[in-house]
């Protein structure tokens, strides 16, 4: 055990987490640089493209050092706020953190809100500056920002480039010399924490884990504690580049199970697993279930899919049981399901492997929050629709989930991120310049507002710059009321809306004029209305089309002619007869497309 | 009987709304004659030979001189058994029109003419960059008919940014004292790659209201109606039998040979579309290189063309033209027919199903209804 160091790395996007990993697996020769295809921890598809890593996922080199052998465990995080449950229990798992620092970026919020997760669970952290063979990298300036963070010494702090190689030995060095060995207790009884679980369609789910006290052996009758569920671990192993097997895993190792599982909601991140015999009493501290906090219509195109559709969210949930989903009816759009997600990322993802994956043509509608609402007789409700809520009689009040959001940035900005976040009902908490020219911004938000276009707004205000993380504080009473909009009088329950009662006009007149230039012109007048109870708001028009008629049909060139009108067809058919109107796939989302 | 059309890709000038391929340096004129009666020879045998019509487009066929023309007809003459034709057209600019020129049209063989006019109104001509006048347009016409062309069509547009009712109207009245028997009037398309374009996505001209298309549309058709023509195809109208032999051909599913740069064919439910380049067309035929494309059509192609020409031609679709395509397309076929009659949008007469007259200018979203994609 003393020859174990499990570490992780913090980094915000793109400062080269994944690059500098890949260094140490090769310099470590756990990948041969023959089969270092780039960033080997990022392995699906959906994480190369977009950069990120949604998953956590975990490697072991063997690493020498002065005559000693060392078992190196590095655990990848998440790299979204989404996941930020799976970092922390990532986190949990280690003893330290490489800390990564794009040395011609600095900081940005999400580096520190892992950071403080890291040193709340004590774990030593090692200050890498990385990207130093870059002619633009401003390491003083980037040391002055993590000392000040960190309070360490400008020495501790290992200049790096993932590219190069450069400072790659030193950060193993460092690893060895400064993370502690796990602690634990080998003879006590069984308690491994749970980071992450994946779905191998052969195998079914595979589990995760750091032993944090005791033994586990292949063969042994094992109980997941969340779920009360017993299982016999028929395979235990550790990660390398690939699973191998292993008879036993001790205190501080880090591994993985197969025991038949099928569905992933079995496997709850964070959970303790024990032995049936003589296992532990309690489990390690930290578990939650982790709770969706956005909540989406999703809708076949077509409602013949929807029992295709249904399975393949089935199939979706067993690698990601963060997804929740439940039936639902729309008077607009018939049968679908109500989804429930950790943010805005997890569902443009799911949607993605929905199209992706299973060829699935989905709706999706407005997202929102969830909402307890207390009636005038005192029951509470959670509602995650807005069609949902019961008559504005018989409700006392609603509350809605708050955050507390840290943004990091240049200080030229400060006064428009200021000015948007007074738009989106923020109360500033704190304010702290990390240099002269870096201020770091703390608020408490509804999350609803997060969930609108907030973040695109943050990125362009700021030019990018500005960077954001947030974390949930819990409900607090909103003024909210139920905004409809109505296509040629009738309510279209898909675009409802709950909003703060100040945004409604502003909202509802925007939302006007969105729709109209989204939904495209047909054969008689579409009145567009927004409308909060009986009383109309804003009203635009889409004008009936009275020509739709090309005159040229001459020179024989019929073919050009025929495709065109092919697509006029394609595009109708990608849109949903909403009464008579045909609503596009886009326009359930115009709420987050305002400006 | 197949037709055979002939593209002339030359103009001394673009006009502002205009995407037919043509360019307006003449210096290759001769090399292009020289690939064209090439590809003549190569195209011998894709249709029968007996065929019923030529038409000579662009472009501006009138840019070719007398012996040019003679050249191409001489190169015709070898692959084709002209004792069947019935009509043989040459577009024409007003400004190239002279009484000698006519004659040698006649001379040739020519015996309809189309042409493009466009407008009776100068301010008009000018804005969309013509490179005649009204009251040249008005004598060409004159000369022509004394020429002994009664077959001739002219060509006009409405629909233009900030034309007047009036200007409309002038326009029409014009052509219908001047006493042609076809007129093709075409709404202005802002066609991607034209002047015209590039100013709309600048903002610096609109489209019309949709209204005021209509309106002109209304004008044009109760005035040409009380004039006797015949409305017989969304933009063609004409007298009693004076119908375009040549375009008909196209909407009613017949065999076409297109020769020269862009010109598109169909011969057994093959099209086919040459380069759209002259350089490219001259070189690859010189060197026996491909300068074409070709789509064999499926039946959801024919299908859908088939429906799409007949449903603008004012006769219709031939409903006993639909029972050669499988069942599925003729349950779809039956059921949005039935949709659109419930609708008032078609009618059915004497086994011909064709677009009611309100609502002609909807033929594009009557037709995409209809289609299988
Ligand atoms: N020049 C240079 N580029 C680097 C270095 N490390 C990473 N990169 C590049 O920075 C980008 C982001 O790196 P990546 O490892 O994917 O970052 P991650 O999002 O933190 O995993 C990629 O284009 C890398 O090639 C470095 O040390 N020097
Ligand atoms: S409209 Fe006729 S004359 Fe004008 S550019 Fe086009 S082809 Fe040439
Ligand atoms: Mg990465």
């Amino acid at each position: 055990m003393k020859n174990i160091r499990n570490f992780c790395i913090i980094a915000h996007i793109d400062h080269g987490k994944s690059t500098l990993a890949d260094r140490l697996l090769e310099y470590t020769s756990t990948v041969s640089e023959r089969d270092a295809q780039a960033q080997v921890l990022d392995d699906m598809d959906i994480e190369r493209e977009r950069g990120i890593t949604i998953k956590s996922h975990a490697i072991q080199m063997d690493y020498e050092l002065n005559g000693e052998q060392y078992v190196l465990n590095l655990i990848d995080t998440p790299g979204h706020v989404d996941f930020s449950y799976e970092v922390s229990r990532s986190i949990a798992a280690c003893e330290g953190a490489l800390l990564i620092v794009d040395s011609t970026q600095g900081i940005q919020a999400q580096t520190i809100s892992n950071l403080y997760q890291a040193i709340e669970h004590d774990l030593h952290i090692i200050p890498v500056m990385n990207k130093m063979d870059l002619p633009n990298a401003m390491p003083e300036e980037v040391e002055d920002q993590i000392i000040d963070l960190i309070g360490c010494d400008r020495d501790e702090i290992v200049r790096a480039s993932g590219k190069t190689g450069e400072g790659v030995d030193d950060i193993l060095e460092a690893i060895v010399d400064k993370v502690p060995a796990p602690v634990g207790d080998n003879k006590a009884p069984l308690q491994c924490l749970i980071f992450d679980s994946v779905f191998n369609s052969f195998r079914g789910i595979i589990a995760y884990f750091k032993v944090v006290n005791g033994e586990i052996h292949k063969g042994d009758l094992v109980k997941f504690m969340a779920t009360g569920k017993e299982y016999y671990a028929d395979e235990i192993g550790v990660l390398r580049l690939d699973m191998e097997p292993r008879k036993v895993l001790r205190t501080g190792d880090v591994g993985y199970i197969i025991s038949g599982i099928k569905t992933s909601k079995e496997v709850k991140v964070g959970d303790t697993i024990t032995q049936v015999k003589g296992g532990c009493d309690a489990r390690i501290e930290g578990f939650e279930e982790v709770k969706p906090m956005v909540f989406a219509g999703v809708y076949p195109i077509d409602s013949d899919d929807y029992e295709d559709l249904r399975a393949s969210m089935e199939k979706l949930q067993l690698n990601d049981a963060s997804l929740t989903f439940e039936p639902e009816s729309s008077a607009a759009l018939g049968f679908g399901f109500r989804c429930g997600f950790l943010g805005m990322l997890h569902m443009e993802i799911i949607q993605e492997r929905l199209d992706r994956e299973f060829d699935m043509n989905v709706i999706t509608t407005v997202p929102n929050v969830p909402y307890i609402v207390h009636t005038k007789k005192g029951e509470e409700l959670e509602v995650h629709n807005p069609s949902g809520l019961p008559e504005p009689t018989v409700v006392d009040r609603i509350d809605e989930p708050y955050i507390h959001a840290q943004i990091i940035t240049k200080s030229e900005f400060i006064g428009q991120v200021m000015t948007l976040c007074l738009n989106k009902r923020g109360e500033l908490q704190k304010q702290h310049y990390l240099t002269s020219d870096r201020v770091e911004l703390n608020y408490t938000m509804p999350l609803a507002e997060i969930v609108f276009d907030f973040y695109d707004k943050l990125k362009s205000i700021s030019k990018g710059y500005a960077s954001f993380d947030y974390y949930s504080t819990g409900f607090k009473q909103a003024k909210l009321i139920k905004l409809d909009i109505l296509l040629n009088g009738e309510s279209v329950d898909a675009l409802s809306t709950l909003i703060h009662f100040d945004n409604a006009y502003t909202l509802g007149r925007r939302m006007c004029e969105k729709l109209q230039e989204l939904i495209p012109r047909q054969q008689f007048d579409i009145a567009i209305q927004a409308a909060i109870g009986a009383k109309i708001i804003a009203r635009e028009t889409v004008k009936a089309v009275r020509k739709d008629v090309t005159a040229k049909c001459y020179g024989g060139d019929i073919s050009r002619k025929r495709k065109l009108l092919e697509k006029q067809k394609k595009g109708k058919k990608r849109m949903k007869q909403v009464g008579n109107v045909e609503v596009p796939q886009k326009a359930f989302l115009a709420v987050l497309k305002l400006d | 009987m197949a037709g055979v059309y002939i593209h002339i890709p030359f103009c001394t000038q673009k006009c502002g709304y205009c995407d037919f391929y043509s360019i307006i340096r003449l210096k290759d004129k001769s090399e292009f004659i020289d690939a064209l009666v090439k590809e003549i020879g190569l195209r011998a045998g894709e249709v029968d030979e007996k065929i019923k019509t030529i038409y000579f487009g662009g472009g501006t066929p009138s840019l070719l001189k007398k012996e040019e023309l003679v050249i191409i007809f001489n190169a015709l003459k070898e692959v084709y058994d002209f004792s069947f034709l019935e009509e043989i057209t040459i577009e024409v600019n007003p400004d190239d029109i002279t009484t000698e020129y006519l004659g040698d049209l006649k001379e040739i063989g020519f015996n309809r003419l189309s042409m493009g006019i466009q407008s009776f109104n100068d301010r008009i001509l000018t804005y969309m960059n013509r490179r005649h006048g009204a009251e040249e347009a008005k004598i060409a016409v004159q000369l022509a008919k004394i020429a002994g062309f009664t077959n001739m069509s002219i060509d006009l547009i409405y629909g233009i940014p900030k034309m007047t009712d009036q200007e409309w109207k002038h326009t029409i009245d014009t052509a219908i004292e001047l006493d042609v028997i076809h007129i093709s009037a075409y709404h202005l398309t802002f066609e991607p790659g034209t002047p015209f374009y590039k100013n709309l996505k600048r903002n610096i001209v609109s489209e019309i209201d949709d209204k005021e298309s209509v309106s002109q549309y209304n004008t044009l058709i109760t005035k040409l109606t009380s004039a006797k023509f015949n409305d017989y195809e969304i933009s063609n109208f004409c007298k009693e039998g004076f119908e375009s032999k040549h375009n008909s051909n196209y909407w009613t599913g017949n065999s076409y040979v297109g020769l020269g740069p862009s010109a598109h064919s169909y011969t057994n439910n093959r099209r086919r579309w040459n380069v759209s380049d002259l350089k490219k067309y001259i070189t690859n035929i010189s060197q026996d290189k491909v300068f074409y494309e070709t789509e064999t059509l499926t039946e959801k192609d024919l299908y859908n063309e088939l429906i799409m020409l007949g449903l603008r031609t004012s006769k219709g679709v031939y409903l006993n033209s639909m029972n050669n395509f499988s069942a599925i397309f003729m349950d779809e076929f039956k059921q949005i027919k039935q949709k659109n009659i419930k609708a008032k949008k078609l009618i059915e007469e004497q086994g011909y199903l064709k677009v009611r007259r309100e609502s002609k200018f909807l033929t594009d979203q009557i037709i995409s209804d209809f289609f299988i994609v």
